[in-house]
């Protein structure tokens, strides 16, 4: 599903974010991505939703080389992948229901189909019931809860979640944790960074340490320390 | 499925201008004000122009007749000069009628007429001319005509009514297109800073796969219809200062009493369709610096 060969990622003020990284996830796993601020975790996100290009080494993801992606084929993988934030990344000025329809909108999507797509997975996430509200009428877990019905709405191959958690206290984490498992249990492949230990362990999924922007340890039923 | 994506892109641009009220009032604000001057400029520049081009259609050549031409020939004259480029009008001048303004123009001079005695007056045409740069030209060519016996051309004033004009189409035209860049500037950058609230916006839509036609296509509709609101009422201003000033400046100064008021309708139209065209220019320069890829 998703393949790095070799690679490396040096930013344009010369700053080397990943370093001859090599590894592969396959369709239906569930991974953390786990170091310290600053070790390379977003970049290695980044380089799969392409929001940045390998400096050396390829990356596959479907099969596909996202380097040589033209503009509207990248369009076309983002369609296949849902993007979660720690910031949520929220239009202020939407509801909960108009956030989740734009990424359907710009889509092309009948209103009709949108309509029946977003209320599905609003009820999933459990927030039908605040459709109307505004991101910032809502709790922090809620809007958590928002954005990832928006990575969900087309339902997506993979969901990639940088920090989910980072915002949110414990309880909040947890329940979001909980929703990813079931996510993951029909089927999307979750790749998610985080340097939250206490979910890491407590999850004892695949687990890929970061350091100094090499892979330092990569373990199924792994842990954090 | 085009349907929703073309009702999208202009639900989106009209949601866009009506949301941020207080930032899209002043963008229309600064591109109707630019307008206004623009339209100005260009008005002041359309009537000193035609100020000069009037002032030197009152030029005429006056071509003196020989006395013995009979009146056929004169007639044969008549009509090949009429057919020459840049002729307006050829009016017969019988010496009789000459001698009869000659009269009036020095009727307290008896001292003149004394001397004078008889009519000393030839035949002569009065040529009118379409512009002034075509004098200087004709001249030559009639002079050599059979049956001329003499020519009297305002060559001098000619030549400095040809170089004012001149300066005036080259200064003014200048002048018109500093204003022109200057409101291109102010104006794309009016839309392009009332976007940048919404580089977040154009960033969630990049990440949720949008194509760059459902980017971009708000944005631009917006940068059109924020530039035809702002030419719009820029337009009203502008024919609301040009309908005083004719009325209360024009009307007052016998220089201007033969010109006749310039017909604003295509200045307002061409004011508007630029308001748009640029508006659609500052979304363009806003996409190309915020949008990755």
């Amino acid at each position: 599903m998703i393949e790095f060969r070799n690679v490396t990622k040096y930013y344009d003020n010369g700053v080397l974010a990943l370093e001859d990284v090599s590894l592969r996830i396959e369709k239906g796993e569930f991974v953390f991505i786990v170091g310290p601020t600053g070790m390379g975790k977003s970049t290695l996100l980044k380089l799969i939703y392409r929001e940045e290009l390998p400096t050396k080494g390829e990356v596959i993801v479907g099969g596909v080389n996202v380097a040589k992606l033209k503009p509207h084929q990248v369009a076309l993988l983002r369609r296949r992948l849902g993007v979660v934030f720690q910031d949520f990344k929220l239009l202020p000025n939407k509801t909960v229901y108009e956030n989740v329809a734009f990424a359907l909108e710009v889509m092309g999507y009948s209103n009709r189909e949108i309509r029946s797509r977003v209320g599905r997975v609003l009820d999933i996430v459990g927030l039908l019931h605040k459709s109307n509200c505004y991101p910032s009428e809502l709790s922090g877990g809620e809007q958590q809860r928002t954005s990832i019905a928006r990575a969900l709405v087309n339902n997506p191959a993979i969901l990639i979640a940088d920090e989910p958690t980072g915002n949110l206290d414990m309880a909040t984490s947890w329940e979001i944790m909980d929703f990813f498992k079931r996510i993951n249990a029909r089927g999307t492949t979750i790749v998610m960074a985080t340097h939250n230990k206490e979910i890491v362990n407590a999850m004892r999924q695949r687990v890929i340490s970061l350091y100094k922007g090499r892979i330092v340890k990569d373990e199924y039923n792994g842990s954090y320390e | 499925m085009r349907i929703y994506s073309v009702a999208f892109i202009i639900r989106e641009a009209w949601k866009g201008l009506t949301r941020a009220r207080i930032s899209t009032f002043a963008a229309i604000g600064i591109i109707a004000f630019m307008l206004v001057l623009l339209g100005i400029v260009s008005y002041t520049f359309s009537i000193v122009r035609s100020i000069f081009t009037g002032m030197s259609s009152q030029l005429e050549i006056v071509l003196y007749l020989k006395d013995n031409l009979k009146p056929e020939d004169r007639e044969i004259l008549k009509n090949r000069i009429s057919g020459m480029e840049g002729v307006k009008e050829v009016i017969y001048v019988p010496r009789d009628v000459a001698w009869k303004r000659f009269k009036e123009t020095f009727k307290g001079n008896k001292f003149v007429l004394e001397i004078l005695g008889k009519n000393p007056l030839p035949d002569s045409f009065e040529i009118k001319v379409d512009s002034p740069e075509y004098i200087e030209v004709l001249a030559k060519t009639l002079v050599s005509l059979p049956g001329v016996k003499d020519i009297d051309v305002p060559l001098e004033i000619t030549r400095r009514v040809n170089r004012l004009i001149a300066w005036v189409e080259f200064g003014g035209g200048i002048v018109v297109l500093v204003f022109i860049v200057v409101s291109l500037f102010v104006i794309s950058n009016v839309i392009r800073l009332s976007f940048v609230s919404r580089i977040r916006e154009l960033e969630i839509m990049q990440l949720v796969g949008a194509s760059r036609f459902f980017i971009k296509g708000p944005f631009i509709f917006e940068g059109i219809l924020c530039g035809f609101f702002g030419g719009i009422l820029g337009a009203i201003l502008f024919n609301i200062l040009v309908f005083l000033f004719n009325k209360y400046v024009l009307s007052s100064f016998p220089l201007f009493t033969g010109f006749t008021p310039y017909n604003t309708l295509n200045l307002s139209l061409s004011l508007i369709v630029f308001g748009m065209i640029v508006g659609g220019m500052g979304s363009v320069v806003f996409l190309e610096r915020h949008l990755k890829r």
